[in-house]
């Protein structure tokens, strides 16, 4: 499942450029897309990624050779963030009877309603096993998942396959088999 | 069991799959590239508010809780309760919100708050004056002959009070209680709201057994601000009493039952001269007590002045 381009090595410094330019080429796309997973619309996944690289560029020390991991960490944990987020706000919402959710036409589809269902489930995971989740589904490797996260390589295996049964647990709890 | 582990992986990559951005979406990098700039500014813009923010409301906080409590000029006698002061500072001027009544058990005030309004500038009163209990003639200074006895009321906490003993007291020290027209008598208003003051006061009287009281009344008026934020005022006088006089006053103020008894008789005093703040300064000759409203030594100096010119001779407490 290893996407193109996914890999965290460093960054191709090009003359003339400035080193965090570089980065922000190299990496924005994929982080867009990965908080695009996590959160529903594509435009705040624009803005969260944006905000992902100002935190980067106020952090010079992130900046080395392992930004790729720390952006991808940043990434999945802001989009959760978000996540989480818009459920306490449509919660409240729900709370004072309103709904003011604009009538999005994929809450019409089927893949919409999984695709809420999904995100219901990964904003209610723990955030270690939920970063984990999503960033495996973006295509990381376990070498990949070890430096973004921070774990020892030889423990990736197992902890991805206890996030993977605590997300189908989550699943079925909430939605049953199917 | 890899079978097992195979089929799990497929489950969730297959409820997963979903979330995979829209085909066709490309996300802009180079509008990007000049948002993070205008992100930061917008942040920064941000953090200006809610500094702007915190700064109004703590300058909102200290000005209810703090300067209601003990005003630069004056301590006010009167403790108000936080709903009296919120009160106060959101209707200045207006009437006080209802009290909530104390239950019949409750505990009495060290001294009962003074209900009766302020005494019209320079009043004379007709009260008697309670004299200076026995053994605590350290407090008084001066030639029992001279006409006129000023007492003056401090709060050893109050920052009022101690800029009065430093400016005032030397100046009516040097012009007229040295020469012999005034003697001068230090009456302890330790208020409520003050946690230290009574033990400064203790404190005080007992170096006033030692031989000491000036020394100790000048250290703690000058130390104020150090003592008051943890009570530690003994370490405040032992760097200015000598170390067998310091034994003596732990001494007292650690055994002594009667120590109090001083600072009881000056609050009663105060009870009597209606008192609304500290510091206070009255003036007694022969036709009474005389509650001044100002503490100004130049207001004070023609008062005596005027004092002494009438020809008073009786000294109000010998």
């Amino acid at each position: 499942m290893q996407a193109e381009g996914t890999g965290i090595g460093d960054p191709v410094s090009e003359p003339g450029v400035s080193a965090f330019e570089v980065i922000f080429r190299q990496y924005y796309a994929q982080v867009a897309r990965l908080i695009a997973r996590v959160v529903r619309d594509h435009g705040r996944a624009e803005e969260l990624a944006v905000e992902v690289f100002w935190k980067l560029s106020r952090n010079p020390g992130a900046q080395g050779e392992r930004v790729g991991g720390w952006l991808y960490r940043t990434a999945v944990r802001t989009g959760l963030y978000e996540l989480r987020r818009q459920g306490r706000r449509d919660r409240f919402a729900h709370l004072l009877h309103r709904d003011d959710q604009p009538a999005d036409p994929e809450q019409l589809t089927a893949t919409a309603e999984t695709r809420r269902q999904v995100r219901a489930v990964l904003a209610a995971m723990k955030p270690g096993q939920a970063e984990l989740v999503l960033l495996r589904a973006e295509g990381l490797s376990y070498e990949d998942l070890a430096v973004a996260l921070r774990l020892s390589p030889a423990s990736v295996g197992t902890l991805l396959s206890r996030a993977h049964q605590a997300f189908r647990k989550e699943y079925i709890q909430r939605y049953g088999e199917r | 069991m890899e079978n097992d582990e195979g089929n799990l992986n497929r489950w969730v990559d297959d409820r997963l799959k979903p979330l995979e951005p829209r085909a066709g979406w490309q996300p802009d990098v180079d509008r990007a590239f000049e948002g993070v700039g205008a992100f930061g500014l917008a942040m920064r813009a941000r953090r200006r508010r809610w500094g702007l923010s915190i700064a109004a409301a703590v300058a909102v906080s200290s000005s209810l809780f703090v300067i209601p409590g003990c005003q630069a000029a004056t301590c006010k006698v009167h403790s108000d309760t936080l709903a009296e002061r919120l009160w106060k500072s959101v209707f200045p001027g207006g009437n006080a919100p209802p009290a909530p009544a104390a239950p019949a058990h409750a505990a009495a005030p060290a001294f009962e708050p003074v209900q009766a309004p302020a005494p019209a500038p320079g009043r004379v009163l007709s009260a008697r004056t309670v004299p200076p209990s026995h053994g605590t003639n350290f407090k008084l200074s001066g030639s029992p002959s001279a006409p006129v006895l000023c007492e003056i009321y401090t709060d050893y906490e109050c920052p009022a009070c101690a800029r009065l003993y430093a400016e005032l007291v030397p100046q009516l020290r040097a012009e007229y209680v040295l020469p012999g027209k005034v003697r001068l008598l230090h009456r302890d208003y330790p208020l409520p709201q003050h946690q230290y003051a009574r033990l400064a006061a203790r404190y005080a009287n007992a170096a006033g057994a030692a031989g000491q009281y000036e020394v100790a009344v000048q250290q703690l008026f000058r130390t104020q601000s150090s003592w008051a934020l943890t009570g530690d005022i003994e370490s405040q006088l032992a760097q200015v009493i000598p170390p067998g006089a310091m034994d003596k006053i732990r001494n007292v103020v650690h055994s002594d039952p009667h120590l109090d008894d001083s600072v009881e008789a000056d609050l009663a005093q105060g009870r009597a001269d209606q008192l609304t703040r500290t510091p206070t300064i009255v003036l007694v000759g022969h036709d009474g007590r005389q509650v001044l409203p100002y503490f100004e030594y130049g207001q004070l100096k023609a008062t005596l002045d005027d004092l002494l010119r009438k020809g008073n001779r009786k000294p109000g407490v010998r």
